[in-house]
Parts: C-alpha cells; sequence; structure tokens
C-alpha cells in the first residue's frame, strides 16, 4: 500500500514537473500600446499566440493618466508603444520604467529589420537613445516625406502668373491672390495663405508655415548646422530672423490669414485645407503626405472634390479604377489635369533672395518608439524583438495585420490582394482594427517596410505609393538634426515648444516689433535655451 | 410661526452652555449618523493623502512614494524661481478675481430673476433651460466658440457686419477674449448655481411677504428686507468657498480656449503645470504647486469666514 | 392647500411690481433660453452632417445640416457597448444619487447643532478635504487596496461625499426652527424618527437641489470610470462615447477606406462628438421637467410646512 502510493506521488510529481515545463514554455508578454483590441481572445490576439507561441497578456489605457496608474500599480509592461516622442521615452527613462538594451540585441534579434533600416538610414538604430544607451526600437516609417507647399494653379492661370521659383515671384503671386480676386466673385475675400495654429501636433509644436521658413532651410522646432559645425535651435538662427521678417511684412500687407493664430489643421469646416478648398487662401503648406486631412497622396484630395463639379462629375463617371487613379499630382502646370478641372500644385521650394534654393523640412523617418519595461528580462526582449522583426518583414506575418482574407482585403484571379469595397459594411468593419484585434496595438509594424507598402495592391495604392510618394521624395529637403532626448529638454520644455509658438505668432503679427529680435533670442536663451544648446553640441560632438 | 432670520434665533453660547456631559448624552444618536461619512473620509480621502508627501520628495513612479528619495523644499524654490509660473500666477489671480465679481453672484441673480416671474409655466422652462449649458463640456464650448466668433464665418460678426461694423477677432486679442471666457463661464454656470438659491428662496415662508406687503413694501422692497436676509446664510457659505477656489481660475474652460496669440496673458497655474506635466510627468512639481494653491485657497477662506462672522454671519464654521 | 398658498403667493394684487421691469426680466430670460437652444440646435444640425457637406460650407448660422447622414447615430447605437454603458451610467446615476443624499443629509444634521461637542473639529476634518488630497497615485492605490478596481460600486462609492454638499445642507438646517423638533422631541420622538420624519420631508426642495446636482455630475462623469474600470461592459457610456469620437477621427485618417471622395458621406470627428452630447442630452430633457415638477412642489411644500 505504502509503496503504491509512493508510486502514485511519483507519477504525480513527474506529470507535474512535465505540466510546469509545457505551460513555462508559452512565455507571457503583457503589451502596452494604444488602440489595443476591444475584448480578449480577438482574432488578431490568437493569431498573434499562434504565431510566435506566446501568450499575450494586453494592457489597456488611452491616456497618460491611465497608463501613470498602470505603472504605479508596480505591474510594468513587457512591451510599451511610446508614440512618436522621444522626451516621453526620457521621461519614463528617468522614471525607471524602461530598461535598456544594445545593439548587439537588435542585430541578433532583428536581423532582416536591422538590415533594411540601416540601408535606409545607417544611424537609424542611434535615434531611440537616451543618455548614450538605446533605450527603444525605432519604427521605420516608410511613407514619411516632406511638407511640401501647394498652390492653386487654377489661381495662378487665372491671373496669368507662372509658378514662383523665388521669393519675389511667391510674393507677388501672394500680393495677387489676396488683391487680384482670383475667384473672379467679385469681393475682396481671399487670402494668401493660412495656418493651423488652432492645433497641436504631438509635444506641443504648432506648425506655422514651415515651407516659408524652408526658404532659409530652417524650421523653427527643428536643431540646425550653424556655419561653425555647431548645432543651433531653429527658432533662434539666422534663417528664422529672414523667414519672420518676410512673414510679418506679409503680415502688414494684409497677405495672411489673420485668423492663422485659430484655424484649425484638422477637421472642422474651417480648417486649412477646407479654407484652402474652397477658395478662402491659395497656398497650404501644413498638411503631410499621409494625412488623412488632406491624403495628398493623389492627384486631387476628398475635400478638393467636395468643392469641385468638375472632378465630382469625373470621379462618377467611371468605376474603372484605372482610369480614376490615372492622374498623378504634379509640380507644374499639368495640361492633362486642366482638362478635366481646377487642380492644385506641389511645387518646388523657392530660392531665397540671394539665390539660394530652399528645401522642406522632413517629417522623421521615426514612426514610433518601442520600448521594454524595466521588469523585462533578456529573454523576454529578444522575444518581442524577435516578433516586431517578423511583423515587419516576413509577408506573410506582415498581412496578419490587415485580417483574415475575405474581410479587409480579397484576392484576384491573379493572386494579387485588394481591399475589399465592402469592408465598412461588414460587421467586423472597425477603423482600427479593434474588433478583429488587428491594427497598431499588436502589429505596429505596417508601413514600416518600403516593399511592403502595396502588399495590398489596387491602383490608388499602385498610385500613392508607387508613383506619388517617389515624387515628394524628391523635393530637396532637411531633417532634425538632434536626434537625441536632452536632460534640459525635461527641465524646460516650454523653450522648444510654447515659447517658440507663441513668439512666432507675436512676431508675424506684429505684437512684437522684428526690431526687438535679439531682445526675443536673449529671452529664449535665459529660459533654458543656453543649457539647451550647450547640451545638443555635448551630444552632436560623440556622434560626429 | 416665527420669522426664520438667523439673529432672531436664541444662541445657545449667550443662554448658557449645559454641561458637555449633558450635551453628549443629548446628541449620542447624532455621533452615530456621522459614521458613514468618516468611514468614507478616512479611507477615501485621508487614505492617499500620504501622496502629499511627493511635494518634497523626488518621485520616481517604480521607486514608489516611500521609496523616493527627500528633497526638501526643492520644488517650491524652482516655482519661485521659474518667472514663467510668477506670471501664470498673476494671471490666475486676475482672472479668478473677475470670475469672482462677475460669475459668483450670477447664479443668485438668476435665481432673483426667476423669482420674479409670475407664469408659472415660463418659470420652469427657463430655470430648466438656463441649466442645461452646464451638460456641454468646454471641449464642445470652446469649439462652438471659436466658430461663432470667427471674423470671417462666425456668427457674431455676421451681425456685426450686418450693422455696419467691422469684423473683430475676438480670441485674437487678449481683452476681448477675456471677455468671452467671462461671459461664456457666465453662460455655462449661472443656471446651475443657480438651482441652491432657488431652493433657499422656495424655503422662505409665504408670511413674510404677506406681512411685508401690509406694510407697504413693493418688490423691490421685499428683494431687499425679506428675500435677501433670509438667504444671506446661503450666499455667504457660497462665497466664501467660490473665494476657497480662487488659485483655480478654470482649467477646462482656459485650455479648451486659449490661442499662441492671448497664451502669455490667460495662461493660468492649472494650464502652465499641465503643459509641464504632459511632456515629463512631474508628479512632485505638480504636487508642489497643487500645494501651494491650496495653501492660498485655505488661508483666502479663513480670511472671508472671519470677514462674514464680522459682518454678523455664521460663516462656515 | 399647496395651491392656495402658491395663489396667495403669486396673485396678491399689490405684488405685480414694476412691469417695465417685469418685461424686461421676461425679455432677458428669453434671450438666455435661445442662447442654450441655439447651441443644441447648431449641435443637433452638426450631428447630421457630413465630410463633404462641412468641408464645403461656410455658413454661419448652421441652420440647416451640411450634407446629411444619420450614420453618428448608427455608429454609436450599434456598439453593445452604448447599451452596457447606458446601463451601468444609470444604475451609478441612481445608487450614486439616493446613496449621496442620504450620507448628505446624515452628516450635516449634526453638524447643524451649533452646542454639538467636538462641531469644530468634525467641520475641519471634513472641510481639510477640499484643500488637501493625495492624487491621481494614491488613490489609485487606495482603491486597490479595498478591492474596488473593476467594480462598478467604484463608481457609486469614490463620489460619495462632497465637502460643499455637505456644508451647504448644514446651512439649511441650521436655518430650520428649534421649536420644529422641540415640539417632537416633547411627543418622546427619538432623534432618528424626528430626523426622517420631522427634518428630511420638510428639507425635500433643499435635498432635491444636492440631488439634482448629483445626479447630473454621475451622469457627466468619465474620469473615474476610465481610471478604475478596465471591463469593457462595466464602462459607463461617456467612456464609450469618447472613444467612438476618437476613434472616427481614425477612421478618416485609416487608409483603407480613404478613397477620394469616399469619406464624402462619413460623418467627421466634430459631428460624432455633436452626435455623442445629443444621445446624452436628450435622455436629461426627458427626465428633468418631471424633476423639476416635483422639485416645485416640493418647494412649496417647504415653504407651508416652515
Amino acid at each position: 500500500m505504502k509503496k503504491f502510493l509512493s508510486l502514485v506521488l511519483a507519477m504525480l510529481l513527474v506529470l507535474s514537473m512535465v505540466g510546469g515545463a509545457l505551460a513555462e514554455e508559452k512565455m507571457t508578454i503583457k503589451w502596452l500600446a494604444a488602440l489595443a483590441p476591444l475584448e480578449d481572445d480577438s482574432w488578431g490576439e490568437k493569431a498573434f499566440e499562434e504565431t510566435f507561441g506566446v501568450d499575450v497578456q494586453i494592457k489597456r489605457a488611452e491616456s497618460e493618466d491611465e497608463r501613470a496608474v498602470i505603472y504605479a500599480s508596480g505591474d510594468i509592461p513587457d512591451y510599451i508603444n511610446m508614440g512618436n516622442s522621444l522626451n516621453a521615452v526620457a521621461n519614463l527613462v528617468d522614471q525607471g520604467i524602461l530598461r535598456p538594451v544594445t545593439l548587439d540585441m537588435i542585430k541578433e534579434n532583428m536581423p532582416e529589420y536591422y538590415a533594411m533600416c540601416t540601408a535606409l538610414d545607417p544611424d537609424f538604430f542611434t535615434y531611440g537613445m537616451v543618455d548614450g544607451e538605446i533605450y527603444a526600437v525605432p519604427r521605420y516609417s516608410a511613407t514619411s516625406a516632406p511638407l511640401v507647399g501647394t498652390i492653386r494653379a487654377d489661381w495662378l492661370r487665372k491671373l496669368n502668373l507662372a509658378v514662383p521659383t523665388t521669393v519675389e515671384e511667391l510674393t507677388e503671386a501672394f500680393t495677387q491672390f489676396t488683391f487680384g480676386d482670383p475667384d473672379g466673385n467679385g469681393v475682396d475675400d481671399t487670402y494668401a495663405l493660412t495656418a493651423g495654429g488652432g492645433s497641436t501636433t504631438s509635444d506641443w509644436q504648432r506648425i506655422y508655415f514651415p515651407s516659408i521658413f524652408g526658404i532659409y532651410n530652417v524650421n523653427p522646432y527643428y536643431w540646425t548646422e550653424n556655419e561653425n559645425g555647431e548645432l543651433e535651435f531653429g527658432f533662434v538662427s539666422e534663417g528664422s530672423r529672414k523667414a519672420l521678417t518676410l512673414l510679418a511684412d506679409w503680415y502688414k500687407k494684409g497677405l495672411i490669414d489673420p485668423e492663422f493664430v485659430t484655424t484649425e489643421l484638422r477637421t472642422s469646416g474651417t480648417d486649412v485645407a477646407s479654407k484652402f478648398c474652397s477658395g478662402k487662401v491659395g497656398y497650404m503648406d501644413c498638411l503631410g503626405f499621409d494625412d488623412y486631412e488632406w491624403d495628398n497622396d493623389g492627384h486631387v484630395s476628398a475635400k478638393w472634390v467636395a468643392n469641385s463639379p468638375e472632378w465630382q462629375a469625373f470621379f462618377s463617371s467611371t468605376t474603372d479604377t484605372k482610369v480614376l487613379y490615372q492622374y498623378d499630382t504634379t509640380s507644374d502646370f499639368s495640361e492633362a489635369l486642366e482638362a478635366v478641372g481646377p487642380y492644385y500644385i506641389n511645387m518646388n521650394p523657392v530660392k531665397d533672395e540671394e539665390g539660394n534654393t530652399g528645401s522642406y523640412p522632413l517629417e522623421g523617418n521615426v514612426g514610433a518608439y518601442l520600448c521594454f519595461g524595466a521588469t523585462a528580462d533578456d529573454a523576454k526582449v529578444a522575444k518581442i524583438m524577435q516578433i516586431l522583426n517578423q511583423e515587419a518583414t516576413d509577408e506573410e506575418t506582415y498581412m496578419l495585420h490587415f485580417g483574415p482574407e475575405g474581410i479587409q482585403y480579397l484576392k484576384t484571379e491573379d493572386g494579387t490582394r485588394v481591399f475589399n469595397p465592402e469592408y465598412t459594411n461588414l460587421p467586423e468593419y472597425h477603423p482600427q482594427g479593434q474588433i478583429l484585434g488587428v491594427g497598431w496595438c499588436l502589429y505596429p509594424m505596417y508601413f514600416s517596410n518600403p516593399d511592403l507598402l502595396t502588399a495590398v495592391a489596387g491602383d490608388r495604392y499602385v498610385q500613392r505609393y508607387d508613383r506619388v510618394l517617389p515624387m515628394f521624395r524628391a523635393f530637396p529637403s532637411f531633417d532634425n538634426k538632434l536626434k537625441a532626448s536632452l536632460p534640459a529638454a525635461i527641465e524646460y520644455p516650454e523653450a522648444t515648444t510654447t515659447f517658440v509658438s507663441n513668439n512666432i505668432v507675436k512676431l508675424v503679427r506684429g505684437d512684437i516689433s522684428m526690431d526687438d529680435w535679439d531682445k526675443v533670442v536673449e529671452d529664449w536663451m535665459n529660459n533654458g535655451g543656453r543649457e539647451l544648446t550647450e547640451q545638443a553640441n555635448e551630444w552632436y560632438a560623440t556622434v560626429k | 410661526m416665527t420669522a426664520l432670520r438667523r439673529k432672531d434665533r436664541p444662541n445657545p453660547a449667550m443662554l448658557g452652555k449645559s454641561s458637555l456631559r449633558s450635551r453628549l448624552i443629548k446628541y449620542r444618536w447624532l455621533y452615530l449618523f456621522l459614521v458613514p461619512a468618516i468611514i468614507w473620509y478616512i479611507i477615501f480621502a485621508y487614505g492617499p493623502i500620504y501622496g502629499l508627501q511627493i511635494a518634497f520628495k523626488d518621485f520616481k513612479i517604480l521607486k514608489g512614494i516611500e521609496g523616493s528619495a527627500w528633497v526638501g523644499m526643492k520644488h517650491f524654490n524652482k516655482m519661485f524661481a521659474d518667472r514663467t509660473f510668477i506670471r501664470v500666477m498673476w494671471n490666475t489671480v486676475y482672472i479668478s478675481l473677475l470670475k469672482l465679481v462677475f460669475i459668483a453672484p450670477s447664479g443668485l441673480v438668476l435665481a432673483l430673476l426667476l423669482n420674479e416671474v409670475t407664469h408659472k409655466f415660463y418659470r420652469g422652462l427657463a430655470s430648466s433651460i438656463t441649466m442645461l449649458p452646464h451638460f456641454f463640456s468646454w471641449v464642445v464650448i470652446g469649439s462652438i466658440l471659436l466658430e461663432i466668433l470667427s471674423p470671417s464665418t462666425g456668427m457674431v460678426n455676421a451681425i456685426i457686419r450686418f450693422f455696419g461694423g467691422k469684423p473683430i477677432y475676438f480670441l485674437g486679442e487678449t481683452n476681448w477674449f477675456i471677455f468671452w471666457v467671462i461671459l461664456s463661464d457666465m453662460w455655462e454656470s449661472a443656471g446651475w448655481n443657480s438651482i441652491i438659491f432657488i431652493a433657499a428662496i422656495g424655503a422662505i415662508s409665504p408670511d413674510l411677504y404677506e406681512a411685508a406687503q401690509l406694510d407697504g413694501a413693493g418688490r423691490w422692497k421685499q428683494l431687499i428686507h425679506v428675500t435677501l436676509p433670509c438667504i444671506a446664510g446661503t450666499i455667504v457659505v457660497v462665497m466664501v468657498l467660490k473665494v476657497g477656489s480662487m488659485m483655480n481660475a478654470g482649467f477646462d474652460q482656459i485650455y479648451n480656449m486659449y490661442n499662441d496669440a492671448v497664451m502669455s496673458d490667460v495662461d493660468i497655474i492649472d494650464t502652465y503645470v499641465y503643459r509641464l506635466g504632459i511632456q515629463s510627468s512631474k508628479y512632485s512639481y505638480s504636487t508642489a504647486v497643487g500645494l501651494f494653491k491650496n495653501v492660498i485657497n485655505l488661508a483666502l477662506v479663513l480670511l472671508t469666514n472671519k470677514f462674514s462672522k464680522m459682518i454678523g454671519q455664521n460663516g462656515l464654521f | 392647500m399647496i395651491q392656495a398658498a402658491e395663489k396667495k403667493r403669486r396673485r396678491s394684487p399689490i405684488n405685480r411690481g414694476n412691469p417695465v421691469a417685469k418685461a424686461l426680466i421676461y425679455i432677458f430670460l428669453l434671450i438666455f433660453m435661445i442662447s442654450v437652444i441655439y447651441p443644441i440646435y447648431y449641435l443637433l444640425m452638426y450631428s447630421v452632417s457630413n465630410y463633404g457637406g462641412l468641408s464645403t460650407s461656410t455658413d454661419p448660422f448652421m441652420l440647416y445640416p451640411k450634407g446629411f447622414t444619420l450614420k453618428a447615430y448608427e455608429i454609436f447605437f450599434s456598439q453593445n457597448y452604448i447599451h452596457t454603458g447606458f446601463g451601468v451610467t444609470i444604475f451609478r446615476t441612481i445608487t450614486g444619487t439616493f446613496l449621496t443624499v442620504i450620507v448628505t443629509a446624515l452628516t450635516a444634521y449634526p453638524l447643524s447643532k451649533r452646542d454639538l461637542p467636538g462641531r469644530k473639529f468634525l467641520i475641519w476634518f471634513f472641510m481639510l478635504n477640499m484643500f488637501f488630497q493625495g492624487g491621481l497615485i494614491p488613490t489609485y492605490l487606495t482603491i486597490k487596496n479595498v478591492g474596488l478596481l473593476d467594480n462598478i460600486w467604484v463608481l457609486v462609492l469614490v463620489p460619495l461625499c462632497n465637502t460643499y454638499y455637505i456644508l451647504l445642507l448644514r446651512e439649511y438646517f441650521e436655518g430650520l426652527p428649534e421649536a420644529l423638533e422641540e415640539a417632537a422631541h416633547i411627543d418622546g420622538a427619538s432623534a432618528l424618527q424626528i430626523f426622517a420624519y420631522v427634518i428630511l420631508p420638510i428639507s425635500i426642495p433643499s435635498l432635491m437641489t444636492i440631488g439634482t446636482w448629483v445626479f447630473f455630475t454621475h451622469w457627466n462623469s468619465y474620469f473615474d470610470s476610465m481610471i478604475y474600470i478596465s471591463s469593457t461592459a462595466k464602462h459607463v457610456v461617456q467612456v464609450h462615447i469618447r472613444r467612438l469620437v476618437i476613434e472616427q477621427n481614425n477612421m478618416l485618417m485609416a487608409s483603407t477606406i480613404a478613397v477620394s471622395g469616399g469619406k464624402m458621406d462619413q460623418p467627421t470627428e466634430q459631428s460624432m462628438r455633436a452626435a455623442g452630447i445629443m444621445i446624452t442630452i436628450v435622455p436629461v430633457l426627458i427626465v428633468y421637467p418631471f424633476v423639476r415638477q416635483y422639485f416645485s412642489k416640493g418647494m412649496v411644500l417647504g415653504a407651508v410646512k416652515g
């Protein structure tokens, strides 16, 4: 009897060990990202767990406050998607919530992704660094493009003007746009340009006239290199002074819509794109290539179509997508577009007074910073890296982002995938795939691989990514020279954000005279600017 | 039926207090009434109060509140060394004072006006409808204001133009901006705040009005001699507490209305700290600022309370 | 009896006042009402407008919708969570209002006794909370320790007490004539009986005031639900509405349907938000007149008995 008992016990022991080993094999990963699947055990979550052989535990938090209490309760997620603010990453590092990784870990666990990104940008993996250590795997944004200036071709034609190539010609065109009655309604109700001061972008920056600053190769929120080879903050550089002088002059002449301070960047009916499309202004420069408010990716945006009976007629004339998506946006006058209806031109940057070519600010190529919680061990980090690598570079895994075939996309006879036009009417439909559980939360790597942009093809996507994106990319552009988070940026967050926006508006409106420019610069220096410049150059010395 | 005016009521202190023991026995059941609230305050209000210590610490989430290092007055020193902070503090006081003068009485005024309406249905309708703006969040009010105040497409300027005036960029100029801050806050809160006064007025005995009428008092005299004295206690409590939120000038409202042109003049403590916080979750700093604000608020309450006693009211305590 | 009192108060001949002043008051209130109704109308029109219409129109008055779509409402009501959300909101609002009014009255009444031993200490005890609170993280940790996380009672219990209401109600109780209680006391009624049968009935108008405030504050709250509740099915409706508004924004952004012209008939983020306000404000518009009726009856009742 005793023997039998001990045998049973021994067997139980063995069984429990085997069971334990089996359970141990499946790693549990705590996953925190925005736009999480609405419910547990969604299609996307199951596919994720099956594909990668892990058990994923999704943390749901959309706001900063929700995230803060998750961290504070001591249950730190293993994977944290920090969005596109490096300062936010630095802050969590400061709070002790993130752990560093090494470049070797990235190379070892994400070989294909590493190769792909470094081929596109050799310094790419240094962009997630804080205090000299890598705290984030940056997500490559394959659709990033310069913020291009867009001008109404129909107005230029009506006023017998060429596409401007210099500041002088641009000023002349803007004057005519304002006073020459370009819309022909006999009322003086037009302006040349406006801006979207009513909305902030990430990190509390606002987008004010980037293409005008671009004439002088500067963005007030970016760091640039001056002639001494030192980093200088865009707003206090000579280029900014010139751009602001020009803008203040235009404002005084009445060329700039005075409402640029409160006009929304986003949908509201009186936002920048609506004003441009409905003919309140003739120039606009604040919406990026992939901006949903603008669809600046094809020949005409949705808002433009809404304002143009000609284009509406064109779009309702046929359902053949080959015909519908035949016209690409241009950087010069186009007879073909003119034949259909009014159109606009994504123009080349103009030359400044001294004949130097201008350029456009580039939206950085980091789409998001993907980070690792302080409590995640090396094995977990390695696994997460492998997952991200596979999502970015393996086409089959990449396609999980779009859900199962037959819902969001269909396969045509020749095997290409096309979007299902009926998708929006299906019960599984959700703009961010949160019902299926696909999308940003578990599959953050979509649009990170240039080769897979048209994984789901169709004529619109071919037009968008294969034809128009290269044209945008070809415009001269410049990027932020600073690729690190400065300790002083946490100490003085306003110096590179609100201070700049407030003063741009005041200088343009003439609330502060351009004669007092030196005082403004001095003020910036005294409010953290000196420390920022010092630290920026310390960092710059380490990468040069 | 005695008059309800407080002055007429016997003050127990003057009558000579009964002994502590006899009062304890007399009120023993009333202490029981207090038990649920006391338990709630101990758990939910004072349970988390230890969190205030992070104002004197360098709070790191991972280390927790207890584990973070003490830094003394560092955050307070930083606060007073920050010129922006000093500026937004004065902005806060300025906007708060304006609100105290114009908005605090608006609920009372509305209640008195409603009281003058003798048509029952109209009175009911008006008091229901004037309360509704309280249901709009400031995000919504802010975006409505943006649209109706636009110089080019807004309704207000369309009316101004119709009468031959020149359009005004209301939100782009500091004084106009503050005007609309006050007006919209009044619009949003008057109906809501009038509820308490309507109830207080409703509790006044009609006999008092009758007596006043017999003395030949008109509506105005009745207002001065009956209505206002009878609700003075409520007015004082509401006003004292309003003063006690002097350092909060309305975060949601300002945050959803301001823009770069007026920001330096209308930025208040709460919006400033919020902007600092969202970038660098400065829990310690914002707790220090909150502590500073509330110490001032408390001091103001004590002062106003003292003042209200000087003018013969009971005050809060 | 009630009607008689009402008549006495409103109809007595020398009660009329200055007709000009009266006319001005009526007109002022009319303007105020229009200033409230118009934005509601504006939001209603906005909520049925679509992307295409809103991006072409610059009409300042918004007297009719720009384009027309009921899709915003369809999106809201097609979500199961909107229905469960309304359930949670109604639960917390009714339970929360009832409990808060009771606890507030229970607390304010003893504090209105000016010779209550320890009164000053108690008032300070309650009042200090208005100025000193622990902050988000410690409060969260407390609620976690109490075991209320992801429990819908957290929505009722966390906002249970409010010092402001206690102080206001105490002020009202202090104004009650002591003769009332003395008579009951002589009849041999206990403290609880006096409170329940004498004090509470005549205090209905004041209790209704507090109740109205609490009711609508509960109805509008979302932050506590967002922080303390994690199950989708236990969230209040406001959380779902906010989420759907943000998602609409994302939908316009989603490239999958961004075919030129394809989003013309879609609602925008703003029109979704307007629709969200409509569906939360309509129940209030329906309920409030009934509440008010009771409210004004109680008012007269209070006046007569007092």
